[in-house]
């Protein structure tokens, strides 16, 4: 049985590669698929941390949670679409409008 | 004596329908005639008044209403009828019918003139108030009236910037007299714990003599600013701004005269303190002498008798301030009647000119204006102190009272007389006669002016000839006011102290008799040489402006730093100006710097700059780049998350 360690490590892991992704990407699509990558690091957290404490409140949470991400991910495409109408550029780069 | 209370209240009314409906339905010949019977009803209240006292001397004092109580004394609106108030108020009402007859024409075509006749019937009411008040109250009252009416005459055309800045001017100047008034009557009122006139004399015995002194002075303060006396004069001047009718009535005849009826009506308080009378007598000796000089090299037609009722009014503070009430009074009466027969002269001579006013530009204006020459001849006449005429039996006991009691006095107005005879009649020649210096196309349409305006004249002219004659009259007729042995409503211990606050004057004896005075006058060295004096007056006059026979601009290069001197008004305006106007533009000056500059300013852009100072360095922070953000967000949560771990 894999210990529950490697688990969270994994977790961290996709968390803090989809926190570089989110930082050094341009390309706004790869930042809201690094988004959905740290999502699912907490996920994984969750499934560990449940695994560990015999309880199911947190697998439970896990379907919420991928259910609200579909919803979340339709939004952010959608958004995206938006903008790319708008400006016909994704790169965040040039999305300046709330520069003071 | 109940139909008094018409004398106040007919101008009043005649006030209220014209302010109403003058505009609208009264229009332009109404409301002036409205005006001028509801001023003919008070005067014939009041002489009917006056004759009724006249036979009796006794003295009425009707409480019309309650107006406020505070504490255990209450003000009442009343009439107070003695033969001072009753002298005064005929004074007023009559010269005022005159004057209101003569405006009727003065004013024609102008297109405010209901309001002019609006204003005017104000002015007579708050006049009266003040003259048939009992209390003090009763008399600031009327005393500010006047003073708004003034100010609402003065600027009349309040287009003119010169005739708005005169109106403010006579405001502001006499707000400095006024008060001095009030705190007068504030001393007067904790002092005798009443301010009616009666009570207040009958309460004089028990007084310290220094408060005494005090309520007196600061109540004459109010006097020197009512009464345009030096140092408070400079405002009269300018007063001529307004229409000639309102220079007559209220800067000549009767507001001016305010100040003296006052003195004379609380003759008891003022008597009982030296000090108070020197004061008086020093003021009226000291503004008929400069007035005088100042009057003397002026050109503008009606300033020159605006200096005249300047000095004319020193000279009746210098009779109260000798003691001889009786003769300001009757100096009073005489002015009213001959200053406002010059005063409309001047004002017939301005309607034919067009509002001219410079009399070395005017010149044989006389053939062509008879009627208005010879009425302006008997006002002059008077001035200079010629018998018969009215200003001799007036002025001249003044002058030989003043020889008696103090030389000082007797110096100054001596040399005013002198004075006065001198530009009154370099006024006249240069106007009515000399050479012809009058643009000749005004000349073309010079005119006598119609009979509203020169009934007026000959009937002032007429009263200014007859006047005099009743001298006697008018003494005895103030006894019962003015002189204390006759005045029932003294107690004896006030009598007493008033009769030896008197005693300067008790061993002159002038003259009541008319015809006995101009006897003497003419066999005393004294009355000989007060007569030579105003001839000689009237002679160089002739000499330097009608025959020409001395240049009168060489003899002003010869006394260059007196004609400067005078010519400045004796530079009080100048200085006013310097220290008053531009000292208080100054300190507002440098109080709004401080002030409102450094801060209010301070405060106000200060918290503006400190919030754009503070902003402009964090809105750095916003780059606009979102992995900066998160990056932001990834600090932030590393430090809330090591607090949470470190500080648990």
């Amino acid at each position: 049985m894999v210990p529950f360690e490697y688990y969270v490590a994994l977790s961290g892991l996709l968390m803090v590669l989809g926190f570089i992704g989110v930082i050094i990407r341009k390309n706004i699509i790869a930042m809201l698929l690094s988004t959905e990558l740290m999502l699912n690091a907490v996920n994984i957290a969750f499934v560990a941390f449940d695994m560990k404490l015999h309880d199911v409140v947190g697998q439970v949470f896990v379907f919420f949670i991928l259910t609200i991400a579909a919803a979340e991910a339709a939004i952010g495409l959608g958004l995206i679409m938006a903008i790319y109408r708008m400006k016909k550029d994704v790169d965040v780069e040039k999305l300046t409008e709330l520069k003071g | 004596m109940e139909y008094l209370w018409i004398i106040p209240f007919s101008p009043l009314v005649a006030f209220i329908i014209i302010g109403l409906f003058g505009y609208k339905f009264l229009k332009e010949p109404l409301s002036g005639i409205l005006a001028v019977i509801a001023v003919a009803i008070s005067a014939i209240a009041s002489v009917k008044g006056f004759i009724d006292v006249a036979g009796t001397g006794k003295y009425y004092d009707l409480k019309l209403f309650n107006w406020l109580t505070i504490g255990d004394y209450s003000i009442s609106v009343s009439i107070f009828w003695d033969p001072l108030s009753a002298l005064m108020t005929c004074v007023v009402t009559c010269v005022s019918t005159f004057i209101f007859i003569f405006a009727t024409g003065y004013m024609k075509g102008d297109e405010s003139y209901p309001r002019f006749f609006a204003y005017l019937s104000l002015f007579v009411f708050m006049m009266l108030m003040l003259t048939l008040s009992d209390n003090l109250v009763q008399l600031f009252f009327g005393w500010e009236g006047v003073g708004l009416a003034s100010y609402l005459l003065i600027g009349f055309w309040h287009y003119k910037k010169s005739a708005a800045n005169a109106a403010m001017e006579s405001f502001v100047v006499n707000r400095v007299g006024d008060w001095l008034f009030l705190l007068g009557i504030l001393l007067a009122f904790t002092t005798f714990e009443t301010l009616d006139y009666l009570q207040i004399f009958n309460k004089l015995h028990g007084v310290d003599y220094i408060i005494v002194t005090a309520i007196a002075l600061l109540l004459f303060g109010g006097a020197v600013g009512k009464s345009a006396q030096i140092p408070l004069h400079i405002w009269l001047p300018n007063a001529m701004e307004g229409p000639t009718p309102v220079s007559a009535l209220i800067h000549a005849a009767t507001m001016v005269a305010a100040g003296v009826y006052m003195v004379a009506r609380l003759m008891p308080v003022f008597a009982s303190s030296e000090i108070a009378l020197d004061t008086v007598l020093f003021i009226g000796t000291m503004s008929a002498f400069l007035a005088a000089t100042m009057g003397l090299v002026q050109n503008d037609i009606k300033r020159i008798i605006a200096y005249s009722t300047l000095s004319q009014l020193g000279y009746m503070f210098a009779a109260e301030g000798l003691g001889l009430f009786s003769e300001g009074m009757f100096h009073l009466t005489s002015h009213a009647v001959f200053k406002a027969l010059l005063f409309l002269g001047s004002g017939s001579v301005l309607i034919a000119l067009h509002h001219l006013l410079d009399v070395q530009k005017m010149g044989q204006i006389g053939r062509l204006m008879p009627i208005t020459m010879g009425t302006f001849l008997i006002g002059s006449l008077a001035l200079a102190g010629i018998p018969p005429f009215v200003g001799f039996f007036s002025k001249d006991p003044i002058i030989e009272g003043a020889y008696e009691i103090n030389t000082f006095a007797f110096t100054f107005l001596w040399l005013g007389a002198f004075l006065t005879a001198f530009y009154i009649f370099r006024l006249f020649f240069l106007t009515f006669f000399d050479g012809d210096r009058l643009d000749h196309h005004i000349r073309e349409h010079v005119h006598e002016s119609p009979p509203n305006m020169t009934i007026p004249l000959i009937v002032l002219a007429t009263a200014t000839v007859i006047l005099g004659f009743f001298r006697e009259f008018f003494i005895n007729f103030l006894k019962p006011s003015l002189d204390p042995a006759h005045m029932s409503f003294l107690s004896p211990e006030v009598k007493a102290l008033v009769n030896e606050g008197l005693s300067r004057s008790h061993h002159v004896h002038i003259e009541a008799n008319a015809f006995e005075f101009l006897g003497h006058s003419l066999t005393s060295l004294l009355g000989i040489l007060l007569l030579a004096t105003a001839l000689a007056g009237i002679f160089t006059a002739y000499t330097i402006y009608q025959i020409r026979k001395i240049d009168p601009v060489k003899v002003g290069d010869m006394f260059k730093p007196l004609y400067i001197l005078f010519y400045n008004r004796w530079f009080f305006d100048k200085i006013y100006y310097a220290i008053f106007v531009y000292g208080y533009y100054k300190l507002s000056k440098v109080l709004w710097f401080i002030g409102d500059k450094i801060i209010i300013d301070g405060i106000v852009d200060g918290s503006g700059k400190t919030s754009l100072f503070a902003s402009d360095i964090f809105r750095k922070t916003q780059m606009g780049r979102i992995s900066g953000y998160v990056i932001q967000m990834l600090i932030g949560v590393v430090i809330f998350l090591s607090l949470f771990l470190f500080l648990k």
